[in-house]
């Protein structure tokens, strides 16, 4: 009996040996323990974006994240942040589920890997012919039947082939300085990205009344979302800064507008408006931000050139650093009204009263569209036309350009719209260009042709 | 007469218009280049009352003046000197060298920004114009 109880002291003391054997082994494991990463197993991503996840480890240590070799063709991770990406945008109709192996280091050299797999979430898509009004956009492809049914000149679109389909603006973001925007027009949902009012120094960019308009038919040119409701706008993913101007404009007000732009990141900056008299300050604002800005590459800033069938005089649309913007109409000739002179960079589609620019109107009753409340047709009793709507042609343009290649400077842009423009119109160009049309009409797909020249 | 009055009237007529452009026409500079200004739009308020006169440029343009103008200064300009010369007002800097200043009456706007303008060590100053944009 004695034995027994002796043997059972002894195993409950040997049991206490282990114990504490257990937790000085777990002390010493615990030190060379590599990184545990506290990320979950399984996400599941929406298609169309390249986002995909962070990756994170309890570790105290720095560490540094790197993908299995294999993942590297599809996956892209910052091994600072652990921030995994795709390389292109995960496509459901495609591939609806990935994985990849992620590996995570300490400065001991420790390492964990972990593999994690990539749910894709179908979402709806929709496509140019989803647009109920996409075949009134005339100025970007010819559709047969609308231009037999108004005598279109069958070059009278910028020849935007399929590359609308290809490229979006996505990531380009656009300031456009303008007379007021209904931010809640069914075509901008999350398009907008900052706004200001520069008589309230607030947010707030709503129109005023019904005349105000012209900044959402701007919006829409560049911006209109690919889906199944009205238009597409030619950059249908760019992000829209929205600055609203006043009438009567100070200099000052007009240089904190430019420097604004600037300040929210704008890579393009529309102005479908001018005051024949730009004062040297604005000027010289412009002309530093077209030359500087961009972390030295330059703004691109687009000037419509005016509609009164004038010399374009000392108009902002003629400042040697701003891209210029004339009008074309259906006809592929320059239109009556459209401004002229020396600094006269191109021209774009920007219709005349028989065949308007289909474009956004003010939702509802605060518009002044007399067909579809909520749209500006080709042939509304007040139809979108000047070089207003021939500006933001050429900066949505511009945003695809941007989107196939980031690197391009503003003079890079300019000779790439000007070598590429079609001559049309009667007039003799000399040195490629001439006051009337400039360098001639703009061509996006031999633009687009040509950046590939450029890489 | 007849004939030697209304000669006389056409005289005196002439001399009048030609006495008022002078006392009205002012000027403001552009690239260190006159422009012509011609007040615009008379108002029957007391000048003092009104917060802008308007002008019409050479080019036809109409431009507000307020008490406010814009100078662009050289890197080693002392702009302290002239603001206590001039008794100005610092409103901010917009950006690098260019500031908007302010005057204690706009009757002293366009003539401060000439002066300031004809100053070696600034590259230009002209009144923070007021200017209509145009939709196009």
């Amino acid at each position: 009996m004695f034995k027994l109880i002796c043997s059972f002291i002894m195993g409950i003391f040997l049991l206490g040996c282990n114990h504490q054997a257990d937790n000085s082994d777990t002390e010493t494991v615990k030190q060379i323990l590599p990184p545990k990463f506290i990320s979950p197993n399984q996400v599941s991503v929406s298609e169309n974006q390249t986002e995909v996840m962070t990756v994170k480890t309890d570790s105290v240590q720095k560490v540094t994240y790197s993908l299995n070799i294999v993942d590297l063709d599809t996956f892209i991770i910052d091994k600072v942040t652990g921030d995994i990406s795709f390389k292109i945008a995960a496509d459901f109709e495609i591939r609806n589920e990935y994985s990849f192996s992620v590996i995570a280091s300490d400065t001991d050299g420790n390492q964990s890997t972990k593999k994690i797999i990539v749910n894709i979430l179908d979402v709806a898509e929709y496509h140019l012919i989803d647009e109920p009004y996409f075949y009134q956009q005339w100025y970007l492809n010819e559709n047969a039947e609308f231009y037999s049914t108004n005598a279109i000149d069958s070059q009278a679109h910028i020849n935007a082939k399929n590359l609308l389909k290809q490229y979006t603006g996505n990531k380009i973001k656009i300031a456009i300085i303008d007379d007021g925007l209904d931010v809640t027009h069914e075509e901008l949902s999350d398009a907008i990205t900052h706004t200001y009012d520069i008589s309230t120094g607030n947010s707030n960019v709503a129109h005023t009344n019904q005349r105000d308009h012209h900044g959402t038919a701007i919006t829409g040119i560049i911006a209109a979302r690919l889906n199944g409701k009205g238009i597409k706008g030619i950059a249908s993913n760019a992000e829209i800064v929205f600055l609203k101007y006043k009438a009567g404009m100070s200099d000052s007000e007009t240089i904190d507008l430019f420097l604004k732009a600037e300040e929210f990141g704008a890579q393009i900056i529309n102005c479908s408006w001018g005051t024949y008299d730009v004062s040297q300050a604005v000027k010289e604002t412009i002309q530093n931000l077209a030359i500087n800005g961009r972390d030295g590459k330059g703004i691109a800033i687009v000037f419509a050139s005016g509609n009164d069938d004038l010399d374009m005089r000392n108009d902002e649309s003629a400042i040697p650093e701003v891209i210029s913007v004339g009008a074309s109409s259906k006809y592929n000739l320059r239109a009556w009204y459209s401004n002229y002179g020396s600094q006269l960079d191109v021209i774009a589609p920007g219709g005349s009263d028989e065949l308007g620019i289909t474009t956004l109107d003010n939702m509802g009753v605060n518009g002044i569209s007399s067909q579809d409340e909520n749209y500006l047709l080709f042939d509304d009793v007040s139809p979108f036309i000047g070089t207003s709507a021939a500006a933001p042609i050429v900066s949505g343009v511009i945003a695809l350009m941007l989107e196939k290649n980031p690197t391009l400077t503003r003079i890079e842009i300019e000779n790439l719209l000007k070598n590429t423009s079609e001559k049309i119109g009667f007039h003799s160009y000399q040195d490629g260009r001439n006051d009337y049309y400039g360098y001639g009409k703009i061509n996006l797909y031999k633009i687009m042709s040509s950046i590939d020249d450029i890489n | 007469m007849v004939a030697f009055y209304k000669g006389h009237m056409k005289i005196i007529f002439i001399v009048i218009i030609f006495i008022s452009a002078t006392v009205s026409a002012e000027y403001y500079y552009e690239n260190n280049k006159k422009v012509a200004l011609i007040r615009a739009k008379p108002n029957n308020q007391s000048s003092s009352l009104v917060l802008i006169d308007y002008y019409e440029s050479d080019k036809g343009n109409l431009l507000g003046v307020s008490n406010q103008l814009i100078v662009k200064v050289s890197v080693d300009n002392d702009l302290p000197l002239y603001i206590n010369d001039f008794n100005l007002i610092v409103i901010k800097e917009m950006s690098k060298n260019l500031y908007l200043l302010e005057v204690t009456d706009k009757s002293l706007t366009i003539e401060t920004a000439n002066r300031l303008n004809e100053k070696q060590d600034i590259e230009y100053s002209h009144p923070n114009f007021i200017k209509k944009s145009m939709r196009r």
